[in-house]
Order: C-alpha cells, then structure tokens, then sequence
C-alpha cells in the first residue's frame, strides 16, 4: 500500500487540489491511492515534487528496501565483534596470567590489521585461516588452552571460520589457484 | 490545431472516445481498449473472409451479402464493447464543482448540438450514397427528397436524446472535498 493518502492529508489536500496540481482526473489519483493504478515514473516525480517528498517516502514498501544480502555483514563487519571481545577477554585473563599476554597481544594486532585493512572476501577469509591456524599453534606450543572467560568468544569465532561461506571461499581460491 | 504527432494522437483518441480530460490513466485504459477492438475486428475480418470466400466457392449468391453483415456485426460489438469498458473504466466522466456544473452541461451540450449536425448531413449523405452509389443526378435528387430528410432528421433527434442522457450522467458534481 502506497503513501500517498497520508502525505496528501499531511500537506492539507484534497484529491482534487492534488490532481489539478499534477494535471490528472481526480479519479486517478483515488485509483493511485487504492493501489488500483500503478502511475507511470513521470507522474509519481510529479506526486512527489508537490506533496514535498521522495518516491521512496511515497511508493516504496518498507519491508523490501533493500535486499536481504545488502544487509549482509561482510565475514570482516562480522568477525570484528567477536574479535574485540575475544581481546578484552584475553587481555583481563593475561592481566592476573601473564603467559596469555602473547595470546591477547596477537588478538589485539589482528583486530587492528581487520579494523584498517579493507581486504574482503578470499583476501580476507585466508588471512583470517592463518590467523586462527597461527594462534591455535601458538597456544598449543605454549602448552596452553583457552581460559573459561574467553572459551564463548573464541567458539564462536572458531565457528565462524567452520561457516560454509568460508570453507567454500577458500576452496574455490585454492581450486583456482591449482 | 494539434502540433506533434502524440498531440494529434490525443486529439483523435479524445474525439473517438468522447474522453474529455485525457490524463495518463484514461490514455492507457484507452489504448487498451482500442487494442482488444483491433483483436476483435482483425481476427472476425479474417474469419469473415474465409467463411465468404467458402461460400463464393459453393455458388451461393449471398457471399457480399453475408460478408458486409459479418463486418458490420463485428463493428457494432466493438462499438459496443468499447462504450461498455468506457463507462466500467469511467473514462467519459467528467467532475465539476457544483458553481461550475451549469456551465460545463451548457459546453457540452452545445458540442454535441455541433456532433448532431454533423451526423444528420453525413448519415443523409451515406444513405443516398448506399441507395444511388456513384450516380450524381440521382443522388443529388435524393439528398433534397423531403423523406428522406425527414428520416434524417428523426435519427439525428433519437440519437441527440440518448447522448444527451449519457452525457448529462457523465457530469458528476463533487459535494464535498473527498480526503
């Protein structure tokens, strides 16, 4: 349903000001605001220029906006969360354990790369690979797990590497690359 | 005088359909109307034709005969197939205020006084043209037969009432400011 009604009543028209405004019969735009009649381009720039306001005010359905995938956080927006508080968690533990500072400074230098870097898509799902490979081996080496405040985040993020968006983008780079 | 093509082209849609305030809608709803009369009148002609030109070859000597019928049925389904979208769609309606309701019956009753005119000299012509043919003298002697003006101008007087009828129906006056 259109919103043309509302703007109309909100500028203080009646149908018939309005049509004769635009240079249509008053018929038309009773069909217009019944959504009995799509106008053409022309004259929805016309109803909009006269009730002061955009076509997107005026014709477009809030719940389709924009597609579903534009609201879509890139793996980057996405990771940059859990990252953060990966890091406030390492940093808390490493503050009373300090064999987690190396754990939590590479959280806090890979944060950094991901907040300022603009690598997207296979560029950032490899180094995102390496970073979890990496730290992975570096607490292994260290003879270390990880500690109970952190465990929520660093599953969630170790998921996110496991997302079948990842696992597919680094497979078609590497079936590429080969 | 209309200066563009689609001037022109409104000027004659208007003047077809008797739409007085052509606007986006009734144009579209106009042409729409007049592509399912082409559909209508194209197809009956085709079938018209293959049917006449079956009995031409059967001898039968009403083949004209049953052709011209045919095309003059398929006409008066347009016609009236067009009249009734036209007045479903409400293509011929025209709102005035109720100061201005006067004025505009008076417009548009003077026009069709103008229209009728116009029909009773052109349906004298065509039916002594459809009585004489191409003979000058004795179409010429037909056109001022007291008769057949008389039967002109009975037509032209039916078809004056019904109009008006139509037309006056077609001015609808706006009682309030619709919101």
């Amino acid at each position: 349903m259109n919103r043309v009604k509302d703007y109309r009543i909100q500028a203080g028209l009646s149908q018939l000001a309005l049509a004769q405004a635009i240079g249509v019969a008053r018929q038309t735009i009773n069909l217009i605001e019944n959504d009995k009649y799509n106008p053409s381009l022309d004259l929805c720039i016309k109803l909009a220029e006269t009730l002061h306001t955009d076509l997107n005010s005026l014709f477009w359905e809030k719940e389709t906006i924009l597609p579903p995938e534009a609201n879509k956080l890139s793996l980057r927006e996405q990771c940059l969360p859990l990252l953060s508080s990966l890091y406030l968690e390492l940093y808390k533990v490493a503050k009373e354990q300090p064999q987690y500072h190396k754990a939590s400074q590479a959280v806090d230098r890979f944060l950094e790369e991901a907040k300022n870097s603009k690598l997207e898509g296979v560029a950032f799902a490899t180094r995102f690979e390496a970073f979890i490979k990496g730290f992975s081996l570096e607490l292994l080496a260290n003879n270390l797990t990880m500690p109970e405040e952190a465990k929520a985040s660093w599953e969630t993020l170790y998921d996110r590497f496991q997302s079948k968006e990842i696992v597919s983008t680094l497979r078609a780079s590497r079936l590429n690359f080969y | 005088m209309p200066k563009t093509k689609k001037e022109l082209t409104n000027a004659l849609l208007k003047w077809v359909y008797g739409i007085d305030f052509l606007d986006e809608y009734r144009y579209q709803q106009a042409a729409q109307i007049g592509n399912t009369c082409f559909l209508i009148y194209f197809f009956g002609s085709m079938l018209a034709m293959l049917l006449s030109v079956g009995l031409m070859r059967s001898k039968v000597n009403w083949a004209m005969d049953f052709l011209l019928l045919f095309h003059v049925g398929l006409l008066l389904v347009s016609i009236f197939y067009m009249t009734h979208q036209s007045r479903k769609l409400g293509l011929l309606v025209v709102e005035v205020l109720p100061e201005d309701y006067e004025a505009e019956k008076n417009r548009r009753l003077k026009r069709h006084r103008k229209n009728m005119l116009f029909y009773f000299v052109s349906y004298t012509l065509y039916s002594s043209f459809m009585d004489h043919g191409f003979q000058l003298p004795d179409l010429l002697a037909d056109l001022i037969r007291p008769a057949k003006l008389i039967n002109s101008l009975i037509l032209t007087a039916i078809l004056y009432a019904v109009i008006k009828h139509q037309t006056l129906k077609n001015i609808r006056i706006l009682k309030e400011e619709t919101n």
